[in-house]
């Protein structure tokens, strides 16, 4: 007679497809959790850093770039500065009798070097500033460019043509600041020694940088040749 | 069944997790690697835009030389008037219009410069400076629309042009030079040279002093230092008082124009009594004679034969100290000396030393536009009159001016270190007494020597 394989008490109170489903005890639960958790921490604060990093990048980027380009465009408006080829003593625009003058600085009257005035027969070049009067419509002519310590930009005003003066920049503009150079490069405070201008302008990042907890600051400084001087 | 789909569920959890960290870190990595090429092509276009300013620069700068140092010599070259050796820059080597042979080399500066090497090509032709930049230039006159400027009918009108590309009418040229640099950048400047800049009863390269009750009239009534410019008294000017140093007053001076500082500096001519040796009538040797333009011997003075004609001469100075003097253009080889009371007379002096004139004489310029030149000094303190057409008085060092002198024309002041010593070696050119200068303007070809005037960027 065979006897019969008697089952254990384990292989006979649970079906075989349920006998796998346990293994795992407490402990080894509440491990795995934790050790899950922090390699997820880990992850987010790694992800966190990076996304952190790279905007810090892209907006430092961003500020160089505008002040790059201030730098740009307010050298190429004082090359010009001075044009003068028909001798225009004063003009019609943009009120009667604006005498000719190459550079003025501080025409806002701030009492800081942070804005200048700018004449230029240059667009076209036809013995007019601005244009006729009551048709004061040649652009770039009579600027007046300044630093908006409220709104931290830099605008323009085409005083023929603009009503107000137009913003240019992001609002990353921390300052911005313009020195008479004689002809040696010296500081001169003389508007007949002027032979180059110094625009220094500096740039402040909106995001703050994750390692030194403040804006980074980027100051680009160029001395310009004034080319009638 | 159902514990075997839970168990397929958790078998996925890892790989899920993994791949959205490496979606992130994708993401990251892309976004980064985009912001690099942007922050990169930004450089390069920088660098190519830079690089294309630097040729136009270097181009413009080559040409606004060449060209100004060509118009300076428009009276040596040979041609009538200024806007004469302006229109033939503008037609170009040939010399020629209208075909388009002939055209081809319109505006070119190809034949200007002494290095041929270093010479700019033709229009159309680029000088290569590196491998990738090169530039072009050329010249227009100033109411050419090829230019790249539209002026209506009152602008040319305004600026004394006729609308004639090949005729200038107001003694200025445009520049314009193209620069380019990699990547297809180009950069375009443009100058304006011209002789209308500073016509100006007085222009002195160096500081003025004004005293007394000078009276400075005319429509061209002006006085222009490139120093600095101080005004005591009550002179009476009726144009512009103007400098490019400092600009002071004192008393009660009147100035019916434009005041201060800061202008720009008008270029003065380069006075040399030997550029005008062919104007001469008579010649006043350093030998003590005197011949005429042919050089044949007129008198001596050392037998006392120039008295005649009312020179004497001593110690390296020609005198006149009576009532007479020869007509003409005298080019005197030494220092002038006027002590009498001469004239009327037409008589201009061009002197390789100084001239002082303490007397009264009554002179009218022999030679047109020309009245004095002088190589050192020109002190006038008498009653000198001049009468007839305005005339220039032209100083290579200093010139200081006094008494009750009429004078009628513009002076015009070098102020090269002082060697002579009849004026005051300090460098201040000083006008004072009662001098009366009259001045409508165009003398030497509007002001002298030509200028840069504009400067834009297309």
């Amino acid at each position: 007679m065979v006897k019969a394989r008697r089952p254990t008490v384990r292989q006979d109170a649970r079906p075989a497809g349920l006998a796998r489903m346990d293994g795992y005890t407490l402990v080894e639960l509440l491990l795995s959790m934790g050790v899950g958790l922090v390699l997820m921490s880990a992850a987010v604060f790694v992800a966190r850093q990076t996304t952190l990093a790279s905007n810090v990048l892209m907006d430092g980027s961003s500020t160089q770039e505008e002040v790059q380009y201030s730098v740009e465009w307010i050298s190429s408006a004082l090359r010009a500065a001075g044009t003068n080829p028909y001798r225009i003593i004063a003009g019609a625009c943009p009120a009667a009798n604006t005498t000719f003058t190459p550079i003025r600085l501080d025409p806002n009257g701030t009492g800081r070097a942070d804005n200048i005035r700018i004449h230029a027969d240059v667009n076209p070049p036809n013995g007019l500033l601005g244009g006729l009067s009551g048709a004061c419509t040649e652009p770039g002519e009579d600027l007046t460019i300044a630093h908006d310590l409220t709104n931290l930009c830099i605008t323009r005003r085409d005083n023929n043509i603009d009503q107000a003066a137009v913003p240019m920049t992001d609002r990353v503009i921390s300052s911005m600041r313009f020195t008479y150079l004689n002809a040696q490069g010296v500081a001169t405070a003389i508007a007949a020694q002027v032979a180059y201008v110094q625009v220094s302008i500096t740039g402040r990042t909106i995001a703050r940088d994750v390692g030194r907890g403040a804006a980074a600051t980027y100051t680009l400084t160029s001395d310009v040749r004034v080319r009638l001087r | 069944m159902r514990a075997q789909l839970l168990r397929r569920d958790e078998h996925g959890f890892a790989l899920i997790g993994v791949l959205l960290m490496l979606f992130l870190l994708a993401g990251l990595v892309a976004s980064l690697t985009v912001s690099g090429q942007t922050e990169t092509k930004i450089s390069l276009n920088y660098e190519a835009e830079a690089k294309a300013r630097a040729a136009a620069e270097a181009g413009i700068n080559h040409a606004t030389s060449l060209v100004i140092d060509k118009l300076a010599t428009w009276q040596a070259d040979g041609y009538a008037s200024p806007s004469a050796a302006i229109n033939a820059l503008l037609k170009g080597p040939d010399g020629l219009t209208g075909t388009a042979a002939r055209d081809a080399d319109n505006g070119s500066l190809e034949n200007l410069g002494a290095d041929a090497t270093q010479r700019i090509p033709r229009p159309g032709t680029r000088r290569q400076l590196t491998p990738d930049e090169q530039y072009e230039a050329r010249v227009f006159d100033d109411d050419d629309p090829a230019r790249g400027v539209t002026l209506s009918a009152a602008d040319v009108s305004r600026i004394s042009e006729d609308n004639q590309i090949f005729n200038d009418q107001n003694k200025q040229i445009v520049i314009r030079a193209i620069g380019y640099g990699p990547n297809n950048a180009v950069v375009t400047l443009e100058t304006t040279v011209g002789f209308g800049v500073g016509d100006a009863a007085i222009i002195v390269n160096g500081d003025i002093d004004i005293q007394g009750n000078v009276q400075i009239q005319g429509a061209a009534g002006s006085v222009h230092a490139n120093g600095d410019l101080d005004i005591t008294g009550s002179p009476n000017i009726q144009g512009d008082a103007t400098a490019t140093g400092s600009y002071s007053t004192s008393g009660h001076p009147s100035v019916g124009g434009q005041t201060g500082g800061g202008f720009a500096a008008i270029a003065p001519p380069n006075v040399q009594a030997s550029d005008h040796r062919a104007e001469a009538d008579w010649v006043l040797t350093s030998a003590g004679t005197m011949t005429n333009s042919a050089g044949t011997l007129i008198c001596n003075s050392a037998s006392g034969g120039c008295a005649a004609r009312g020179w004497t001469y001593s110690g390296g100075t020609w005198s006149v100290t009576g009532n007479g003097i020869q007509n003409g253009t005298y080019y005197v080889q030494g220092d002038v000396s006027i002590t009498g009371n001469p004239g009327p007379a037409t008589v201009s002096i061009i002197s390789e030393g100084s001239i002082d004139i303490a007397g009264s004489p009554r002179f009218q310029a022999s030679d047109p536009g020309l009245f004095l030149l002088a190589n050192g000094d020109i002190e006038i303190t008498g009653n000198l009159t001049q009468t007839g057409a305005e005339a220039q008085i032209l100083v290579r060092e200093q010139i200081s001016v006094g008494g009750n002198p009429t004078l009628l024309g513009q002076i015009v002041v070098q102020n090269v270190p002082s060697v002579a010593n009849l004026v005051h070696a300090n460098r201040v050119d000083t006008f004072y007494g009662s001098l009366s200068l009259t001045y409508s303007g165009g003398l030497g070809g509007g002001s002298g020597a030509p200028a840069v005037t504009g400067w834009r960027q297309q």
